[in-house]
């Protein structure tokens, strides 16, 4: 069944939205970590596919993606941890990375493993939307499309990001890599804006966004927010997850108060 | 034909924050790329500066040690900096100018297309910044003091394979982040539409002058033009104005690194479908769709991938793609030098290996080898080898 959307958008809440890498730093840290994250109260989990040539991630995400594939990564055993996550969460659950892994061997293998474990949705940093049979090959095993726009994108040309038909939109904070320090309140501002005239999709928000204090001047521009590099950080200096567990309790809260 | 697209290969798989940029590159080039300003701007920077055009050598002392065709060289050796990669960074710097960028980014392995598009960027007054691996700023040592005495930076490159596959990500992820203020000087026939098209272009200067220069020397096209391929630009270059012209026979020669056990760099003869920077092209890919760590000898043809037009010509069999292994490119490289006196780069000795294997072709074809560089930026790493 699909959603139409991945987050429900009402009473001006605004979505809480982790990112983690598959298989990092372990399977069993990594089925830990999805656990947590939805106890702390996650409406939308992105679970990171590693590969070897993450050109839009920074440094923490990217050596998290390189120490998952050192340490054998098979997406096959991300998709056995997704069916038992499946059993006690109805949580929604995309996965997120670059066109290689979802090609290989196909995308409809692809798709019909990541659809038959329960994952609701794909979000491919580097897929156009004019490839239209990978894309698909997605719609096809009923997964969700989240559709990037960053603060280049000409919104003159929004009607080719609305014509595969995301259930989510994701706006892209700032001209950079995951993890970057430039979040421009204005900018963000008004393209959102702008974005909100142009279509009636909720829009979250990525990149950049660490602190309490970036939430709070984020949180009511945004249906949601996304928080990457942090958390992959968190479990990278900390695989017991306590430090990622005091990190993200305050974040929440902003979130969600 | 989709945008982008030669056959099934090529196309925009990027980043969204760059795909205004990559519009505006295109939307540019094609309305100046029939410019008489521009290609009259470009034709004397090409004529006084890189010292084109390249002359088409004869060969003799090989063509009569080898006994087979006649053997001619595209000196593109000669070209001002040392190698075939002046011919993109020039034009290429004077697409950035006309985009209104003052800051330019590349990527190098060998560290030839560093040192080109720090030399531009000298001559025009464009800050430059070079990323390069750290394994290639130990092997291509001579380069890197080039280019930091052209007064460009050089960015070491540690993560992944730290070679040119690294380079080209960390590039791509400063493109990301400056994209408003920065052009991409891309160094091969790779990545996202339009490069292909744009570095093919700009490269094929070569193919057309050889064109011109066979019918005045040898009064025929060639009967053959071999070219070594990494990521692929003196190739495509040189080949482009001949695809039309059935009869030349046209050979794209890889790097297959020590032995065939070894896995080498050559994605066209051993790899498969996939995207990489930007491209569908053939890779080297493990089966879940990782990138596997190259080996050549050879740090500019020590990359995964391989331009999307030279995996189209393959599937067409309008070009045939080889493999040479590390010791037959040293042989040349040492056979070449003693033999002509020409001191070539080890990728441009890899295309040299291959005119063994064609030695019985018969005496009166002419067989022309794109000589894409000169060796000078080998020396250092060939006379380490040769000590252990």
């Amino acid at each position: 069944m699909q959603n139409t959307n991945l987050i429900t958008v009402k009473d001006n809440k605004t979505a809480f939205i982790p990112y983690l890498v598959a298989g990092h730093t372990s399977n069993e840290v990594f089925s830990a970590a999805l656990k947590l994250l939805d106890e702390l109260g996650a409406d939308l989990i992105e679970i990171g596919i590693p590969f070897t040539d993450p050109i839009a991630e920074g440094k923490i995400i990217e050596s998290a993606h390189h120490h998952a594939l050192k340490h054998d990564f098979v997406l096959d055993d991300i998709c056995k941890i997704v069916k038992e996550f499946r059993k006690i969460s109805d949580t929604p659950v995309i996965a997120m990375g670059y066109t290689n892994s979802f090609i290989n061997p196909s995308s409809e293998h692809i798709a019909t493993n990541l659809s038959e474990s329960g994952f609701n949705g794909v979000l491919i940093v580097d897929l156009p939307v004019s490839e239209k049979s990978i894309i698909n090959s997605f719609k096809d095993k009923q997964l969700n499309l989240v559709q990037l726009i960053a603060p280049t994108t000409q919104l003159t040309l929004i009607e080719d990001f609305l014509a595969n038909d995301p259930a989510l939109i994701y706006y892209i904070t700032q001209r950079g890599i995951t993890g970057s320090n430039n979040l421009n309140l204005e900018e963000i501002s008004e393209k959102l804006g702008a974005i909100k005239k142009l279509s009636n999709k909720p829009v979250v928000t990525g990149f950049g966004i660490k602190t309490v204090e970036d939430v709070e001047n984020l949180k009511t521009l945004t249906d949601g927010i996304v928080i990457g590099s942090p958390i992959v950080e968190k479990i990278s200096i900390d695989p017991s997850l306590v430090a990622l567990k005091e990190y993200l309790e305050p974040i929440v809260e902003a979130i969600k108060s | 034909m989709n945008k982008g697209y030669f056959g099934d290969y090529g196309g925009l798989f990027i980043p969204e924050t760059l795909s205004h940029a990559l519009n505006e590159l295109e939307k540019l080039y094609t309305d100046i790329k029939d410019d008489k300003d521009f290609n009259s701007q470009l034709t004397n920077i090409y004529k006084d500066y890189v010292g084109r055009p390249s002359p088409l050598y004869f060969a003799e002392s090989l063509t009569n040690h080898l006994k087979g065709p006649k053997i001619w060289f595209k000196r593109e050796d000669l070209n001002h900096t040392g190698a075939h990669k002046i011919n993109n960074t020039v034009g290429q710097a004077l697409l950035a100018k006309m985009l209104g960028k003052k800051r330019i980014i590349a990527e190098t392995g060998a560290g030839q297309h560093g040192v080109a598009t720090a030399t531009i960027c000298a001559k025009l007054g464009l800050e430059c910044i070079v990323y390069m691996g750290a394994k290639d700023i130990e092997r291509q040592e001579l380069n890197v003091f080039k280019i930091e005495t052209l007064g460009a930076s050089i960015v070491p490159v540690h993560s992944g394979t730290a070679t040119l596959k690294d380079a080209l990500n960390e590039a791509i992820r400063d493109w990301v982040t400056n994209v408003d203020s920065s052009h991409y000087i891309i160094g091969s026939v790779t990545g996202p539409h339009p490069y292909p098209t744009i570095v093919r272009d700009f490269n094929a200067i070569s193919g057309r002058e050889l064109k011109e220069q066979a019918i005045n020397q040898f009064k025929a096209l060639p009967d053959m033009i071999i070219a070594c391929v990494g990521g692929g630009s003196n190739a495509m270059g040189v080949f482009y104005p001949f695809i039309e012209d059935e009869t030349v026979e046209l050979i794209g020669v890889e790097a297959g690194g020590k032995d065939s056990s070894d896995i080498g760099g050559a994605s066209i003869t051993d790899g498969s479908t996939g995207v990489l920077h930007g491209a569908k092209t053939k890779i080297l890919q493990s089966k879940s769709g990782n990138i596997l760590e190259t080996n050549s000898i050879s740090a500019g043809l020590d990359y995964p991938g391989v331009g999307p037009e030279h995996a189209y010509l393959a599937d067409l069999k309008r070009a045939k793609y080889v493999k040479i292994f590390d010791d037959e490119a040293l042989e040349a490289f040492y056979e070449i030098s003693k033999i002509e006196g020409i001191i070539p780069a080890l990728e441009t000795a890899h295309a040299l290996a291959y005119l063994k294997k064609i030695s019985t072709l018969d005496k009166n074809k002419n067989v022309v080898v794109n000589m894409s560089g000169r060796g000078d930026k080998d020396l250092y790493s060939v006379m380490k080898n040769a000590k252990h």
